[in-house]
């Protein structure tokens, strides 16, 4: 025990010093060479870049602009590797740079809309009429529908129905409680479910 | 949940996330990622075509737009800004850098003022202030630099470097910035002007540190290669091998595709230049579990006899004390290495578990080292060591809920105000302040997400 500790230190932390012999500490049965930054961010790519662009495409609506989100994330883990406190935590890390570029995108729509009488974008949204991609008239009044609904809403409906992510992790991904997913789902669920009824 | 379980929404709602996911396809997932995420133009023109103009066009807003015109806006020379007496640049500022803007904070107070927006969308991948805090010059994953006038508080046209950057340097002379760009090297940027001003390609390169006098970068490659390059000409020169490999310890993987096979890694080549600029130190790791400093004479620019480090886990470069001769290192636990006599000092080991430990700060006077524990647990904190004895002060600053990626900690140039960068909740990333000898909190700033704090003059 140090001296910190016998003084009543909260810190459970000790302080030693150096040993006179240095002892290496027993490799992990698994230790494999490490690899490259770009190795991994290549890997993460090729595992979460589709889900996530299909993913960033129902909450903002465009392809290009989708596409440039997910960019940004995959840049942005690049850089932020070194601080990753865990390195497991890289798929949920990406997850909440997507969510959080695409509420930049609506904060940038809002302030462009403000300014000028319609807000700019390559493309119409996916869900538009004007847009050629859905075919089933269904898909796109629901879209339409989701498309109303407040800004968490939409996050949660698209993790847990597009990306498949279990209440925790989407309750990972925004920094809210599970609680507050179930229920931001059950009202959103509620709220299509008169939208549609209406509509169809 | 059975078929039977999901209400008629429900299955509306997945037919159609179905339809629209479906608009992306699998053979849309281009093969290399990064030749996807760093585009390398040719030349140092500035290239405003295809996807960069569409960024231009989709994240800008309104008068941002008009700023980032692709006609020719006046270039101000950078002595027309010493014309500007400058008594007019404030004084005891912290400028929070994120992704699009830069918040310029009163230290003393701990009240933000308004934010100073960039122009052009993304995060932020280092920062840096020139010497008399006139202009802050920001770095951003889409490939631009951005220069910011701290007195009027307006950013001016930014300079196109392309690729993805990762940090910035800049010479002592405020007239030169670097800007590296994993893996393909060094961008060279002409602050005086405000346009790029060459590429140095270093293969591998992730990590930069620069002498105090300006006169070489050291850039340390993924391969535990340090290639020192002189900023003069531009010039790299032969590569200089460090001990120990430079990555990595094994980490058993997660649930299944989420993370790649194998290996996680966790510790990443790292490079600082000691501040009498006459040692530089790469850290690297021996056997999986001990790490080892290689010391760089800059003079000579070859490898001294390495310092072994036992049951380190380093994650991030080697801090100084002021004088230069004790070095101290973030991981596992905190290490304090005399540099002269090339031993071990003390080592504290942070709790919590896994303990994780971010950048240690020491203070001006070289008397307390400070260290961001975030290990896993409701919080983090930030424990005050004497450096002398390695003992920490009996109460950690407690700093409440942090994420387990992105945080960081700085502290003030007087040695009073630690700044600590986290992503505690909400997916809102926060800047919270606290006094650094009695730890009580000050204000906490809500921004989008964590980036990097610069200090102007005092």
């Amino acid at each position: 025990m140090t001296e910190a500790q016998s003084a009543g230190d909260p810190s459970t932390g000790e302080t030693r010093a150096a040993p006179v012999v240095a002892a290496a500490r027993t490799t992990t049965p698994d230790l494999v060479p490490a690899d490259s930054a770009e190795r991994v961010v290549a890997e993460l790519y090729q595992r979460h870049w589709l889900g996530l662009v299909r993913t960033a495409l129902v909450l903002v609506g465009d392809r290009p602009t989708a596409e440039d989100v997910v960019q940004d994330a995959f840049a942005g883990l690049y850089a932020a590797l070194p601080r990753l406190a865990d390195p497991l935590s890289a798929p949920g890390y990406l997850r909440a740079s997507v969510v959080n570029g695409c509420r930049s995108v609506h904060r940038q729509r809002g302030r462009a809309r403000r300014l000028y009488s319609r807000h700019r974008q390559d493309e119409p949204p996916v869900w538009s009429a004007e847009s050629a991609v859905l075919a089933r008239e269904e898909s796109r009044l629901a879209l339409q529908a989701v498309a109303r609904l407040p800004v968490r809403a939409r996050e949660v409906l698209a993790l847990r129905y597009l990306l498949g992510l279990p209440d925790a992790e989407i309750a990972a991904a925004l920094g809210v409680s599970k609680a507050t997913v179930s229920s931001t789902a059950s009202r959103a669920l509620a709220a299509l479910a008169r939208d549609l009824k209406e509509q169809l | 949940m059975t078929p039977a379980e999901v209400s008629p929404v429900e299955a509306v709602l997945r037919r159609a996330y179905a339809d629209a996911a479906a608009t992306v396809q699998p053979s849309d997932v281009r093969p290399a990622a990064l030749a996807v995420l760093a585009p390398w133009p040719q030349s140092s023109a500035p290239d405003h075509s295809g996807r960069n103009r569409r960024w231009l066009v989709a994240g800008a807003a309104g008068a941002a737009a008009a700023t980032v015109s692709l006609v020719a806006a006046l270039i101000v020379p950078h002595a027309l800004h010493q014309q500007v007496s400058l008594a007019a640049v404030p004084r005891h500022m912290a400028y929070v850098v994120q992704a699009g803007e830069v918040r310029p904070v009163n230290i003393a107070t701990g009240v933000p003022l308004r934010p100073i927006k960039l122009g052009v969308p993304g995060e932020s991948a280092g920062a840096v202030i020139t010497p008399d805090g006139r202009s802050i010059y920001v770095a951003n994953v889409r490939g631009y630099v951005v220069p910011v006038d701290t007195v009027t508080r307006k950013a001016g046209r930014p300079i196109w470097i392309g690729g993805v950057p990762k940090g910035m340097l800049m010479n002592p002379d405020g007239r030169t910035g670097y800007v590296i760009e994993p893996p393909y090297g060094v961008a060279v940027v002409d602050l005086a002007l405000n346009r790029p001003a060459g590429f140095v390609k270093i293969k591998g390169a992730w990590n930069f540190a620069l002498t105090p006098n300006g006169k070489t970068l050291y850039v340390v490659s993924w391969s535990g290669l340090v290639t020192p390059l002189e900023t003069a000409t531009l010039t790299a020169l032969r590569p200089i091998k460090t001990s120990g490999y430079p990555g990595g310890r094994a980490q058993s993987p997660g649930r299944p595709g989420d993370w790649p096979s194998g290996v996680a890694l966790l510790t990443v080549p790292s490079i600082a230049v000691a501040p009498n600029g006459k040692t530089a130190y790469a850290v690297g790791v021996v056997g999986g579990a001990t790490d080892v400093l290689t010391p760089i004479n800059t003079a000579t620019n070859t490898a001294l006899a390495p310092i072994r480090i036992p049951n380190g886990q380093w994650q991030a470069p080697v801090s100084f004390s002021p004088d230069g001769r004790t070095g101290y290192l973030a991981g596992d636990e905190v290490a304090a290495v005399n540099l002269m006599a090339g031993s071990v000092s003390w080592t504290f080991k942070l709790p919590g578990r896994p303990p994780f430990g971010y950048q240690t700060e020491v203070s001006p006077d070289g008397q307390t080292v400070y260290i961001l524990a975030t290990g896993s647990g409701p919080g983090g904190a930030i424990y005050r060591i004497p450096a002398a004895t390695g003992i920490p002060r009996a109460t950690p600053i407690q700093i409440g809920r942090v994420s387990p990626f992105d945080n960081e900690l700085d502290l003030s140039p007087d040695g009073k105000t630690l700044y600590v960068q986290s992503f505690p909740a909400n997916n809102a990333a926060t800047v919270a302040s606290f006094d650094a000898a009695t730890g009580r909190p000050g204000r906490i700033i809500h921004i989008s997400w964590p980036g990097t704090v610069l200090f102007g003059p005092s």
